[in-house]
C-alpha cells in the first residue's frame, strides 16, 4: 500500500528552523549538530534540549590549536569591543527571536563583524522578554472546565553601533542580512544628523508674518482661526479636495 | 502683564506654522483626528493570505512542457483504479425517476 | 458565488462564510479611503454645513459589505468564526492540535 505523506499547507508560512545548524563552538573537533524537533516542548525539557556551549576556552583547546591564523583563534575567545569614542549613536540592532541560542549566537556573529569592520558596537543588551500565553478549552465539544495552557517567549537584544559612516553602515546591514539565522527577526534604526531646515521661514520678515496672522478669539464655527496643521496623510487629503471640487459644492 | 493675549497667540500660530504642529486655541471641532489614524486596509483585505498564491493546477500552465505529478492525488487516483479493476469501484448514480417516494409529508 | 464585485477567492481553505468574509474585506478595502474622506468631511465644523449633511448622506448611503463592523475574523483552517485567536488566526480546535503538533514556532505548551 502506497503511503504518502500529506504537506502541510502551513509548512511554508510557518517555517521550521528552531535551531541554527551551524552553532558556535568552543572546540572545533566536535561536531554538535541539531535537526528540528518533532515532538511537544515544554517548559521543563527546554533548558536540556537547547544548552549553548561555552565561550570560555580551555588552556588544552589552546595548545591543540597553536598554529592556527589570528582571526580562527579569535573565535575561541569573546567578541573585541572597540571602545565608543565621541557617542554618536548610529544604528539601533534589535533582535528578536523565539529561543536564545539562536539569538546570542547571531549577536555574537554581528559583534565580531563589528570589529572588523572597525565599528565600535555596544554590546547585546537583553531587553525584557515577553511572554505570551494563550488558555485553550481541550475539547472540541463542551467540557470547558479542562483546558491547556500555552505561552511563548519573545527573546530581545539590543545591539548599538556608534561614531561610523553610513557606508560602513550599509556594509554591516548588507552582510548581516546575507549572513542572518532562521529564527532571528532583526530590527534596525538608523540615525542620521541633518542641517535644520524650517518650512515656511522667512527670516526676515518673522516680525510682519507676526502682524498679517489673523486670529479670532470667538469660538462660533464660522469665524474659523487660522489652523496650522501637521503633516497629514495626503492620499486622504487628495480624496477629500477631489470630492469637495466635484458636484458636492454648492 | 505686559504681552497682550493677542500678540502671544499670534506668536503661537507662527511658532506653529514653522514646526509644522496643529494649532487650534478654540478648540475648534476638526475631522483631523480622522486624518491622523493610519489607513488599515491593505492589512484587514491580506488577513486569508495572496488570493494570487501557485498551486499545484497553475503548474500546467506556467510550465507547460513539464509533466508534474501530485503524489496526494495520483494515490488517489491509483487507489480509485484498483478498486474498479477489482469491481470494487463507485455505485452507478440513480436516475431520479427510479427513486422511491418520500416518507412523511409531502406535497401529494 | 455571487457578489455585486468579482472577488477572487483566497488561496487556502475556503467555506462560505470565508468567502463572504474575504468579499467584505475587500470592498472594506476599496471604500476605505472614501468612507474616510467623507467621515472627516462630516465631521468638520469649519466646513459649509451644506456640505457636511451631503457627506453624512452619502456615508449612509454606501452598501453594508464597506463597513469594518461586518467585517468578521475566523480561522483560515477550518472557516469557523468561534474563538479565534487573533496572533494565529486559528480557532482553538486548530491551534491547539497545530500548537502539539510543533507547527507554531515558538509556542509550547505552558507548564508550570
Amino acid at each position: 500500500m502506497l503511503k504518502f505523506k500529506i504537506p502541510s499547507y502551513y509548512a511554508s508560512s510557518y517555517s521550521l528552523f528552531f535551531r541554527p545548524l551551524i552553532r558556535y563552538q568552543s572546540n572545533l573537533a566536535k561536531d554538535v549538530s541539531t535537526g528540528n524537533s518533532t515532538a511537544p516542548i515544554t517548559t521543563s525539557n527546554l533548558t536540556s534540549i537547547a544548552s549553548a556551549p561555552k565561550l570560555s576556552i580551555n588552556s588544552s583547546d589552546v595548545s591543540a590549536h597553536e598554529d592556527l591564523p589570528i582571526n580562527l583563534k579569535a573565535l575561541y575567545f569573546p567578541p573585541i569591543k572597540l571602545p565608543v569614542k565621541y557617542g554618536h549613536l548610529k544604528l539601533d540592532i534589535q533582535l528578536r527571536s523565539y529561543e536564545v541560542s539562536s539569538l546570542e549566537f547571531f549577536a555574537d556573529f554581528i559583534q565580531r563583524v563589528a570589529f572588523y569592520l572597525g565599528i565600535p558596537m555596544t554590546g547585546p543588551k537583553p531587553l525584557p522578554k515577553r511572554h505570551e500565553t494563550w488558555t485553550v478549552i481541550r475539547s472540541p465539544f463542551v467540557h470547558a472546565k479542562s483546558k491547556e495552557n500555552f505561552e511563548r517567549f519573545t527573546y530581545k537584544r539590543l545591539l548599538r553601533c556608534w561614531d561610523t559612516n553610513d557606508a560602513v553602515l550599509e556594509l554591516l546591514l548588507a552582510y548581516i542580512s546575507k549572513y542572518s539565522i532562521a529564527g532571528v527577526g532583526v530590527k534596525c534604526n538608523l540615525f542620521k544628523k541633518e542641517p535644520i531646515t524650517i518650512k515656511n521661514w522667512d527670516e526676515d520678515h518673522v516680525l510682519e508674518e507676526l502682524d498679517t496672522i489673523q486670529v479670532n478669539l470667538q469660538t462660533n464655527a464660522e469665524t474659523g482661526v487660522e489652523l496650522q496643521g501637521n503633516q497629514s496623510n495626503s492620499v486622504v487629503d487628495s480624496k477629500i479636495l477631489e470630492l469637495l471640487n466635484s458636484s458636492k459644492i454648492e | 502683564m505686559a504681552i497682550p493675549k493677542e500678540r502671544l497667540l499670534k506668536l503661537y500660530g507662527l511658532s506653529a506654522k514653522i514646526f509644522e504642529q496643529n494649532f487650534n486655541p478654540t478648540g475648534v471641532r476638526t475631522g483631523s483626528y480622522i486624518l491622523s489614524k493610519r489607513l488599515k486596509g491593505p492589512a484587514v483585505a491580506g488577513y486569508y493570505g495572496n488570493p494570487d498564491w501557485i498551486k499545484f493546477k497553475n503548474l500546467s500552465t506556467l510550465f507547460p512542457d513539464v509533466d508534474f505529478v501530485d503524489p496526494v492525488e495520483q494515490y488517489r487516483l491509483n487507489k480509485v483504479s484498483d478498486l474498479k479493476h477489482r469491481g470494487k469501484g463507485a455505485p452507478k448514480k440513480t436516475k431520479k425517476s427510479d427513486a422511491t417516494p418520500k416518507k412523511g409529508k409531502g406535497k401529494n | 458565488m455571487r457578489f455585486p464585485v468579482k472577488t477572487k477567492l483566497p488561496p487556502l481553505f475556503n467555506t462560505v462564510h470565508i468567502i463572504r468574509d474575504n468579499f467584505k474585506r475587500q470592498q472594506f478595502k476599496e471604500y476605505e479611503l472614501l468612507t474616510k474622506a467623507l467621515k472627516y468631511m462630516a465631521r468638520n465644523t469649519m466646513l459649509p454645513s451644506k456640505t457636511r449633511l451631503q457627506a453624512q448622506l452619502k456615508l449612509n448611503a454606501l452598501p453594508n459589505y464597506t463597513h469594518f463592523t461586518q467585517v468578521k475574523n475566523r480561522c483560515i483552517a477550518s472557516g469557523s468564526s468561534r474563538h479565534v485567536i487573533s496572533d494565529f488566526r486559528l480557532c482553538r480546535q486548530q491551534f491547539r492540535s497545530k500548537a502539539l503538533n510543533g507547527e507554531l514556532p515558538g509556542v509550547k505548551k505552558g507548564v508550570w
